[in-house]
């Protein structure tokens, strides 16, 4: 049976996909292997005495091989078991613990985007178009400062502005009350969200710009304006679909760069998603729940890339056709 | 902006707290509480109150098991003790109407009439021995402070009444049922269901977000509380938690980091609570090994330190000059000790007279507590200037408690407590944290005749030989003793400055609306 060219692309690239998430999964794993400290310990605190931390340890398989230990949890994670949380003494399913965390870290990610996104193109597309006027001037500057400032500090800045010093009217801290869905308190996300509009807008923006005069400079939208097509035409039939195409891969890296982002972001709001989760694992020594949610943040990163890559394809017509041949 | 910290807490908070602060008064003059509260004839009541406290991930309101310090914050308003230290740590009968001792080995208590759990049951005899057999078997809690308790002659003596015979003369036990770990559950005692005495309820609680309580109608104290309702809220970020008070978001907040006290106190509507403690953060020399085996390098080391300087650049001036010695709010706390300055000329000569002219050490440290790598820093500053080359080497916290107690040079943390019960969790022989392995038989010695010394004026003379002999040969460097700083809407009052925790020893029992 033949395969379509296109098919057999994101089969392969799946499959390099899965033997990344394959090796981060040993990263991973070494990685908690070699933090620091002991678990059992970290559960019964300094209290504990010496035979409730042998037990501890045996229960939680701390004595085995770690060859052994990851053989139990790989196999785990393949049959969708994450193991059990050794950060509380409930020990609840890592994927209980999760779940909430992974559903509030979307929102506020797809909050980001939907803002980010169109406003970067918009941005970066009128940069370009008025390339050297004032407007255009203003823009790289600004961009360039706002690029320049690590997350925290635009937070911070924007909690004093927006929050707690000269105007009060968002949250400062996202406290997000368990018991009512994230929906209904929406109030609270503005406001990281916010840091990651600002931290990602940039980058697309000056993809946008750079790419759309670039386009304006091909002999194609020359030739187009000779032939004394309307220039709205040219505009959008010919100058944004092309100038698109480079910085869907921008957008791509920037929403995985996003679930790098919220690690901080989430941390300085408190807002209980998988980055503060994450922080708070590691300080619990909160093994499996720092395995699941680091592999989870790899394997996003490996969709996005993939993403990427299908979406540059599908709307780029050079590519498109050059897999019908 | 410590993330590390609010994992930390139910370690530092076993730690802290794990075994009870004694108290050292004659039984015979234990002071009655008298205090009724709601005395005064105008007063707001209703309205309801966020507290910001650091947390963690798992919140449990067990009065005999916490973890977290936002769990601290609950317990305090679902239990109560026996016994219960004003804000000065004077102790007060609480839920016991009387704590007599005939000799040093045989103790009665006997609760107060009528004082009703959440649930309805009236405290009884039978509940405390239940409290007290929990507070001793619960796996996983290192009861050492109630060692001296024989559970099997423990006799109930009527409905009220309980009678504790001693395995040996304990004359600090009273004081254990006033520490913070030791309060009264009722029989059959569920976590899950958290029934006590205190001032509030509990409504519900998300372990590691937020717990709600609602006003007890049936306190025993009458008129109290005000609230209608408070809830803790996890807020483990220092920025964060201040950040949520600027906003509005809580009303009340612990531990504010010193550098954020002029924005407080700038900002309308805030007010700071600023209490003097006994908390110490010592630098630990471990006297069984090199080179801190020899007296001569120990006494140097504290010679070395600029004590005002420390408190002024570690603690931002939020706290005061020590001795080298602890449990400053003792009655026999020995004052009369001079106190020890900067000597960096006695000190090399010392050193040198210890072969370690050319001394180099590390000293193992890590964000366990607030402010504990800047004090390390100031130390190393301070110590280069006396020829000796402090390292500080900064750990994980949960790497650090990993090999706790085997550190040669380190620091740590020690919360208010009187000095018997400190004594006994850090230096008397069998301590469960010596940390400065320190093995002196005079001490112990006078110690063990302390605790069984009923008289309260004869007792604390031996404190005081025994805090002489610290001062002279200890391995503690206690250079000073720092403030809690905490901070809450001017639109309430009623907290007051406690020497032994923070929000007024969480009493928002006796908060109201202005």
């Amino acid at each position: 049976v033949p395969v379509h060219p296109l098919v057999k692309l994101f089969g392969t690239r799946l499959l390099a996909g899965v033997v990344i998430l394959f090796f981060v999964s040993i990263l991973v794993f070494a990685a908690t292997q070699a933090l620091p400290g002991d678990p059992a310990r970290a559960i019964l605190g300094n209290s504990a005495t010496p035979e409730g931390l042998s037990a501890l340890r045996r229960q939680l398989h701390l004595n085995e091989p770690a060859v052994n230990q990851y053989a139990d949890w790989i196999w785990g994670v393949l049959h969708g078991d994450l193991g059990r949380s050794v950060g509380e003494q409930t020990r609840e399913p890592v994927t209980e613990i999760i779940k909430p965390r992974i559903v509030n870290s979307a929102l506020l990610m797809l909050m980001a985007g939907v803002v980010a996104i169109p406003l970067g193109l918009l941005l970066g597309a009128l940069s370009g178009l008025k390339r050297d006027r004032t407007f255009d001037h203003a823009f790289s500057f600004s961009s360039l400062v706002l690029a320049a400032l690590p997350e925290f500090v635009v937070a911070v800045m924007l909690i004093f502005i927006l929050a707690t010093g000269v105007f009060q009217v968002l949250p400062p801290v996202s406290l997000i009350d368990p018991n009512v869905s994230v929906l209904h308190q929406l109030n609270k996300l503005v406001l990281p969200a916010l840091v990651l509009v600002l931290a990602v807008t940039p980058y697309v923006a000056r993809m946008m710009r750079a790419s759309v005069i670039e386009v304006l400079e091909t002999d194609y939208v020359e030739m187009a304006r000779l032939k004394g097509l309307n220039p709205n035409y040219v505009l959008y039939r010919h100058v944004l679909p092309n100038a698109i195409v480079p910085t869907i891969s921008v957008i791509a890296l920037q929403f995985a760069y996003l679930a790098g982002s919220v690690v901080v972001v989430e941390s300085v709001f408190g807002y209980p998603g998988i980055g503060s989760g994450l922080a708070e694992a590691v300080t619990n020594r909160d093994l499996p729940t720092i395995q699941a949610l680091t592999l989870l943040i790899g394997a996003f990163y490996v969709l996005l890339n993939l993403l990427a890559d299908v979406v540059t394809i599908g709307i780029s017509p050079r590519l498109r056709t050059s897999f019908d041949k | 902006m410590t993330a590390a910290k609010g994992g930390l807490t139910r370690r530092e908070l076993l730690k802290r707290a794990a075994v009870g602060t004694a108290i050292v008064a004659v039984p015979s003059v234990w002071v009655r509480e008298s205090e009724a509260a709601g005395r005064s004839a105008v007063v707001t009541r209703g309205g309801s109150m966020s507290v910001g406290a650091i947390g963690g991930q798992k919140d449990i309101l067990d009065p005999h098991a916490y973890y977290t310090r936002t769990a601290f914050v609950g317990v305090h308003q679902l239990f109560e003790g026996l016994i219960q230290r004003d804000h000065r740590f004077v102790p007060h009968d609480w839920l016991a109407e009387e704590v007599t001792y005939s000799g040093p080995s045989r103790l009665t208590i006997r609760v107060k009439p009528g004082i009703e759990f959440h649930n309805g049951k009236t405290l009884s005899a039978d509940d405390v021995m239940f409290s007290v057999r929990r507070i001793i078997k619960l796996p996983g809690i290192n009861a050492n402070g109630y060692a001296s308790v024989d559970l099997k002659r423990m006799r109930k003596l009527d409905d009220r009444t309980v009678r504790f015979e001693l395995k040996r003369p304990d004359v600090s036990l009273p004081g254990k049922f006033a520490s913070n770990l030791d309060f009264m559950v009722p029989v059959g005692f569920d976590p899950k269901n958290p029934v006590g005495t205190g001032p509030f309820k509990f409504v519900s609680m998300t372990s590691g977000k937020k717990m709600s309580f609602v006003k007890n109608p049936n306190y025993w104290r009458t008129g109290l509380p005000y609230l209608d309702s408070l809830d803790v809220v996890t807020l483990t970020d220092d920025t964060a938690r201040v950040n949520a008070l600027l906003g509005g978001q809580v009303q009340a907040i612990e531990a504010v980091p010193a550098a954020n006290v002029p924005l407080l106190q700038a900002r309308s509507g805030i007010q700071i609570l600023e209490s003097k403690t006994g908390q110490w953060q010592p630098v630990v020399m471990n006297t069984a090994k090199a080179p801190f085996t020899d007296v001569r390098v120990r006494q140097a080391m504290r010679l070395i330190v600029d004590r005002p300087q420390m408190v002024a650049q570690a603690l931002a001036g939020h706290g005061r000059v020590a001795n080298d010695i602890f449990s400053p709010f003792d009655p026999g706390y020995n004052h009369g000790l001079p106190q020890r300055q900067q000597d960096l000329e006695k000190a090399k000569s010392l050193l040198k007279a210890a072969g370690q002219s050319d001394l180099r050490v590390s000293l193992t440290t890590a964000q366990i507590y607030g402010g504990l790598i800047g004090q390390a820093q100031v130390f190393a500053q301070q110590a280069k200037a006396g020829g000796v080359t402090v390292n500080v080497q900064q750990l994980d916290p949960t790497a650090f408690w990993a090999n706790w107690l085997t550190y040669t040079f380190a620091q740590d943390f020690w919360t208010t407590r009187d000095y018997l019960t400190t004594a006994g969790l850090g230096l008397a022989p069998g301590a469960p944290w010596p940390e400065t392995h320190w093995q002196n038989p005079q001490w112990a010695k006078l110690y063990n005749q302390a605790l069984r010394t009923v008289n309260t004026a004869k007792r604390n003379a031996l404190i005081r030989e025994c805090q002489k002999i610290e001062y002279d040969q200890g391995g503690y460097i206690i250079w000073g003793f720092q403030n809690f700083i905490d901070a809450y809407s001017s639109k309430f009052t009623g907290l007051r400055p406690d020497v032994a925790q923070p929000l007024g020893h969480f009493g928002f029992g006796e908060v109201r609306q202005v």
